[in-house]
């Protein structure tokens, strides 16, 4: 087989369908994305634990004595319209790293804790796709 | 194949195997978190180029399932290391063989479709679509990740004496 270690049109136009497909991605998201007021699930072991709004700042502070499936400590923290994982315990820090999130449908997911927070954004779509089971697989 | 062939798939096989465990240890931090350099699927890149697609497309579930006897496990991350490379590697068969991509389109194809794979295993695993929402970021990754590995596989094809006659 030969393969051409040369770039060429070929590679220009998947880069190009590659970036549409981003576009097609972002503007559905914008598209879905138009209130301030978005519910946040925090979700522990399959089950809505609590709910936090967008629009209010808040500190949820869930403690491994309350849920033991955490590896230790959490802190959820919602201010200026945005939310994050501000302190947790995990091997490689992934759902901190993501930082603060405010866009609807995106979810910070923390396996290592059985944790997954959501900011919901489908719910008049009349699709019944309930976030679920988060395992603990370290 | 001959066993000269055979011996040196099977060092490029041990090289991609130790690469991703490299790879799964040390955390280069890519763009987004999560997001990997891909080193192992170079090596994957540079048997397509030697070796051809039929070699090629047992070489990545190959990798997977001696990287989970080794270490990873069967548990989750097995699924969604095998639903990744399957898709990746169908991908990359499929430009292949059926356009006329350089080994840049070829790397960038299937570096998307592994993160997407990927993904696709983690919303049916934890039963949520609201993870598809990376799928920007992989797309964006995917083409960054894969242009550079294709640089790297190009330069050293260029430099390195053939391994296949």
């Amino acid at each position: 087989m030969d393969i051409s270690l040369k770039k060429n049109k070929t590679d220009l136009f998947i880069v190009i369908i590659a970036t549409l497909v981003v576009v097609f991605f972002v503007v559905i998201n914008l598209f879905y994305s138009n209130s301030n007021d978005n519910i946040i699930s925090v979700y522990y072991n399959n089950n809505v634990i609590h709910t936090m709004y967008l629009n209010i700042d808040e500190e949820y502070i869930m403690e491994k004595e309350s849920f033991p499936l955490l590896l230790d400590k959490m802190v959820i923290e919602v201010k200026d319209g945005r939310v994050r994982i501000k302190e947790e315990e995990s091997p490689k820090h992934y759902c901190s790293i993501m930082g603060y999130q405010s866009q609807k449908g995106t979810s910070i997911i923390c396996a290592p804790n059985s944790v997954m927070v959501v900011i919901e954004g489908y719910e008049d779509t009349g699709i019944d796709w309930t976030p679920g089971g988060v395992a603990n697989d370290n | 194949m001959t066993t000269k062939m055979m011996v040196r798939y099977g060092f490029l096989l041990a090289l991609s195997v130790i690469l991703s465990y490299v790879e799964y240890l040390v955390e280069i931090p890519i763009l987004f978190p999560g997001a990997k350099l891909g080193l192992a699927n170079a090596v994957g890149l540079i048997v397509l180029y030697y070796f051809g697609i039929k070699y090629f497309s047992m070489f990545g579930i190959l990798r997977v399932l001696l990287s989970a006897i080794l270490w990873t496990g069967f548990g989750i991350n097995f699924f969604i290391s095998i639903s990744g490379t399957l898709l990746a590697t169908i991908m990359t068969i499929l430009v292949a063989k059926y356009t006329k991509a350089s080994i840049y389109g070829i790397s960038i194809s299937g570096a998307i479709l592994h993160g997407l794979g990927q993904v696709i295993m983690v919303a049916i695993l934890y039963q949520t679509l609201y993870m598809l929402t990376y799928v920007v970021f992989l797309i964006i990754s995917g083409i960054i990740t894969g242009y550079l590995m294709a640089l790297i596989v190009a330069s050293l094809i260029c430099r390195m004496p053939k391994i296949v006659n």
